[in-house]
């Protein structure tokens, strides 16, 4: 029995001290792989410099690659990835492009707007001249300014992507009433009892709490009182 | 002519509806004030009679079937007042008003160019000339509301730039431009 116990103790020591070999085997040869990938993703990024600040579907392709392991080309806008692409200035840029139309257009939607209606105002003021953007690179942009706490940020709303630009975050009702706006642009007070089988009262409180925040109009003439929601009426922007 | 181009916002149905919140209603009726600007301005449109004005496209949107209140045209008439942008006419009565696309000054600075660039400095002009003349066709003033017209004269006249002579009728009333060039 003793000698059976410590031929297990030994064996169990040998497999463990097995494992941690491997393990460290395995670490290593990680290692030298990342640095090789590494390696490569820079010489790759030199290569296709222009690509990649050029076309926007090559920069998604990019990014995700940078993103599997844990480059970041934009961390730092001095780091040797903005240095050598140029797309920490590129981000830069669009954010403060961003910003501009967000505040401009704030006290007409609350703040809230499509991230496409965003996109298609950005190529806008951007030119024809200008490079290529996608939607990720918008989302991308907004999350560089997430340190600066001015609440900018991309929230889902029912199927659609939107871009929050105050800093204050929406309650379950406003959520829900903006959800049910969707199809329509609005919603009536009686759609929303209906829907969501909410008391008069509840209704009510959540459709001032909108207006009060300018996220919803009111169209008093129509049968019953409208709350239509600015950002989700198609190119309400000009 | 072509016709007026409504910004999108003019087919935003609430947007005929004053709005209760305070930030969102001062934002519409901006919307509004430069939409009557370049309303009036695209047909050089002097004076507004405000039920008149209702009844037209600038401020009924068939299309969508919504039309904006009296009440809330004048809230916004108001509004434009402050901003130097319009003037009752006449001034105790709500019902009509100048819409000024240029101010009587930004007038006045117009025809003294317009006068400079065609040696008219030091000869008599009379209104109807500076209106409804050939001499200013193509000009903005042309066709301009004679009221708004003399309104600018004055301007002149208290900068010593002009003097104006009466006569029997407005149209007749002659100006007499103190201008170099």
């Amino acid at each position: 029995m003793i000698r059976r116990g410590a031929f297990a103790r030994m064996e169990e020591k040998r497999r463990a001290m097995a494992i941690e070999f491997s393990r460290k085997d395995t670490m290593k040869w990680l290692k030298s792989q990342v640095q090789t990938f590494k390696t490569n993703l820079e010489d790759f990024a030199r290569i296709y410099k222009k690509e990649i600040r050029k076309n926007p579907q090559f920069r998604i392709y990019f990014q995700k690659m940078c993103g599997n392991i844990g480059v970041d080309p934009l961390a730092s806008n001095k780091g040797f990835w903005a240095e050598l692409l140029g797309v920490g200035d590129f981000y830069y840029e669009l954010a403060i492009q961003i910003i501009d139309l967000c505040l401009s257009k704030r006290d007409r939607n609350g703040g809230l707007v499509e991230l496409g209606e965003l996109k298609r105002n950005l190529e806008k003021i951007r030119g024809s001249g200008g490079q290529e953007i996608s939607e990720d690179d918008i989302v991308r942009s907004i999350k560089t300014l997430k340190p600066l706490g001015g609440g900018f940020e991309v929230i889902q709303i029912g199927e659609r992507k939107m871009v929050r630009s105050v800093p204050h975050e929406f309650s379950t009702d406003q959520a829900a009433l903006l959800e049910l706006a969707q199809t329509q642009s609005f919603v009536t007070k009686e759609m929303v009892i209906i829907e969501k089988g909410w008391s008069k009262e509840r209704v009510d409180d959540a459709i001032e709490n909108l207006l009060s925040q300018g996220l919803c109009w009111v169209d008093y003439q129509s049968e019953t009182a409208e709350y239509w929601i600015p950002s989700f009426f198609d190119g309400l922007n000009d | 002519m072509s016709a007026f181009d409504f910004p999108s916002i003019y087919n935003f149905p609430p947007f005929f509806t004053q709005q209760p919140n305070e930030a969102t209603w001062q934002t519409q009726a901006q919307l509004w004030i430069s939409i009557i600007l370049s309303y009036c301005r695209f047909y050089k449109i002097h004076r507004l009679d405000l039920s008149d004005a209702l009844t037209t496209e600038l401020f009924y949107n068939k299309s969508i079937n919504r039309r904006l209140k009296l009440e809330t045209l004048q809230s916004i008439i108001k509004m434009m007042i402050k901003q130097g942008l319009a003037e009752w006419d006449p001034p105790n009565k709500k019902t009509s008003a100048f819409i000024y696309w240029k101010k009587p000054e930004e007038w006045a600075t117009s025809i003294s160019n317009w006068v400079s660039e065609n040696g008219l400095n030091n000869s008599i002009v009379t209104l109807y000339e500076i209106a409804h003349g050939e001499a200013s066709e193509g000009t903005e003033f042309h066709e301009i509301d004679q009221a708004v017209l003399l309104k600018a004269l004055d301007v002149l006249v208290k900068k010593g730039e002009a003097q104006t002579l009466q006569a029997t009728n407005a149209e007749e009333m002659g100006v007499k431009f103190f201008g170099t060039g």
